[in-house]
């Protein structure tokens, strides 16, 4: 079989068959593939530790004519700040959530890619996760082409001109009033969130702060869900950590 | 059709099993089609006893034959510590291991936020009940695996259980006893690194 270096973060991982891991990896080379880790459930396996969530490795990968087989690993780092944290570790694991559930299989995009490990190196270090998370969110919808309409209607291009503001994910983004009729998905937001959430996805890192960033989350949430078509367990469960006092 | 009714039914119980595949589902029906039939018989009368006759331990959900399992009712174990494992199997590993002394919490699985198990689908009210102000537990030990759902486990139960002024700890993680630093992989290695102790 062929064999492919490929640099890789672990974005899931399913236990398959009676040892094997089934792996679905965001890679430099190759945009976000599927492999299977053979005999990575058994005691001392090599491939253990490096077929967890959020590991980042180097992987020599051999192509089967069906699938990929994960044959050797170096790793490369494993954010161990983000997983001695429990709002980062959820926090990362909805992120990695939403890269394997937007991101398009075998599509090379190493912009994403290098997205993925920026925000997680963010999600590591900010002081403030929540806004780590969000700008990683935004940035990531941007990459992948599903940048909603913050501060312009995304019907009439228009300002934002009325605060509470409407926001429509079946719309696309911000709705003014008079057009906020018609989308049945239509929820009400701060302009202030719009604005906020406008502005952080110019931004080449995460700002120290955001303001309202928990209702930006819950924004970004009924979103994704709208682009993703399922529920995001993962990134529900980091809404839930946030809203724990 | 492929095998008799009887046969076909036998091979798709078997198949529900977890670990069990297609092939040996098929391999252990026909296994038990030769065996004797009283062999068969004691088989299907244990699995139907175990299910009957087995409880939760109304303190550490352990598995128990009594409404108070067997480690919990013995007056000889220490009942300053906690032990908290994922499944009641893991129990069993401790125990091998014949050194310690305490009690056990059985949380029935492990946070997982990628499948939506939250902690309310875990045992973790019960634990919560145990630590009331009347209790003589100083001390929880995160017996949960190294595992993202290990760590997301042991982290919420740390954040949960330390303003109740236990002390809470965790099973270390690092080189294996008898292990060739050459032959580790460079995770462990790094873990163990991390989590070095003074001599």
């Amino acid at each position: 079989m062929p064999e492919e270096t490929l640099h890789a973060v672990v974005l899931r991982r399913r236990d398959s068959g009676e040892n094997d891991r089934s792996l679905t990896l965001m890679t430099l080379e190759q945009g976000k593939i599927e492999a299977t880790a053979k005999g990575a459930r058994k005691a001392g396996s090599r491939l253990g530790a490096a077929s967890e969530p959020l590991a980042h490795v180097c992987a020599q990968v051999s192509v089967g004519p069906k699938r990929r087989y994960v044959s050797q690993v170096k790793p490369l780092g494993s954010f161990s700040a983000v997983r001695g944290d429990y709002q980062r570790l959820h926090g990362a694991l909805a992120l990695c959530e939403l890269y394997a559930a937007v991101l398009p299989f075998d599509q090379p995009d190493p912009e994403a890619y290098d997205l993925l490990l920026l925000s997680l190196r963010a999600l590591a270090d900010h002081p403030r996760p929540t806004v780590a998370a969000i700008w990683a969110e935004v940035r990531l919808l941007e990459t992948a082409g599903f940048a909603p309409q913050f501060d312009r209607c995304a019907q009439s291009s228009g300002p934002i001109g009325e605060n509470p503001a409407w926001f429509s994910p079946q719309a696309g983004g911000y709705v003014s009033a008079e057009l906020a009729a018609g989308c049945a998905d239509r929820f009400l937001v701060s302009a202030e969130t719009l604005l906020g959430l406008a502005r952080i996805g110019d931004l080449e890192e995460p700002p120290a702060n955001l303001k309202r960033s928990d209702e930006a989350l819950v924004l970004l949430h009924r979103y994704w869900v709208s682009v993703a078509g399922m529920r995001l367990a993962a990134h529900e469960a980091f809404l839930q950590v946030l809203s724990e006092p | 059709m492929l095998f008799a009714k009887p046969l076909a039914d036998l091979i798709a119980e078997l198949e529900r099993l977890p670990g069990v595949g297609p092939k040996s589902a098929q391999r252990l029906a026909f296994h038990l089609l030769k065996v004797p039939l009283a062999q068969t018989q004691r088989l299907a009368d244990a699995i139907v006893r175990a299910r009957e006759r087995l409880c939760f331990c109304s303190r550490c959900q352990n598995v128990s034959e009594h409404e108070v399992c067997e480690i919990c009712a013995s007056a000889r174990r220490d009942e300053h510590l906690v032990c908290v494992v994922a499944e009641a199997r893991d129990i069993a590993a401790i125990e091998r291991v014949n050194e310690y002394k305490g009690l056990y919490h059985v949380l029935h699985g492990l946070l997982n936020p990628m499948d939506g198990v939250g902690p309310e689908q875990l045992r973790i009210r019960e634990l919560l009940e145990r630590l009331g102000p009347d209790s003589n537990v100083t001390e929880v030990i995160v017996a949960t695996n190294p595992t993202i759902e290990g760590d997301a486990t042991a982290l919420y139960l740390a954040k949960l259980l330390k303003p109740l002024g236990v002390r809470v700890t965790r099973l270390a993680h690092g080189m294996p006893i008898g292990g060739e630093l050459d032959y580790a992989d460079a995770a462990t290695l790094l873990s163990a690194i991390e989590y070095r102790r003074e001599m």
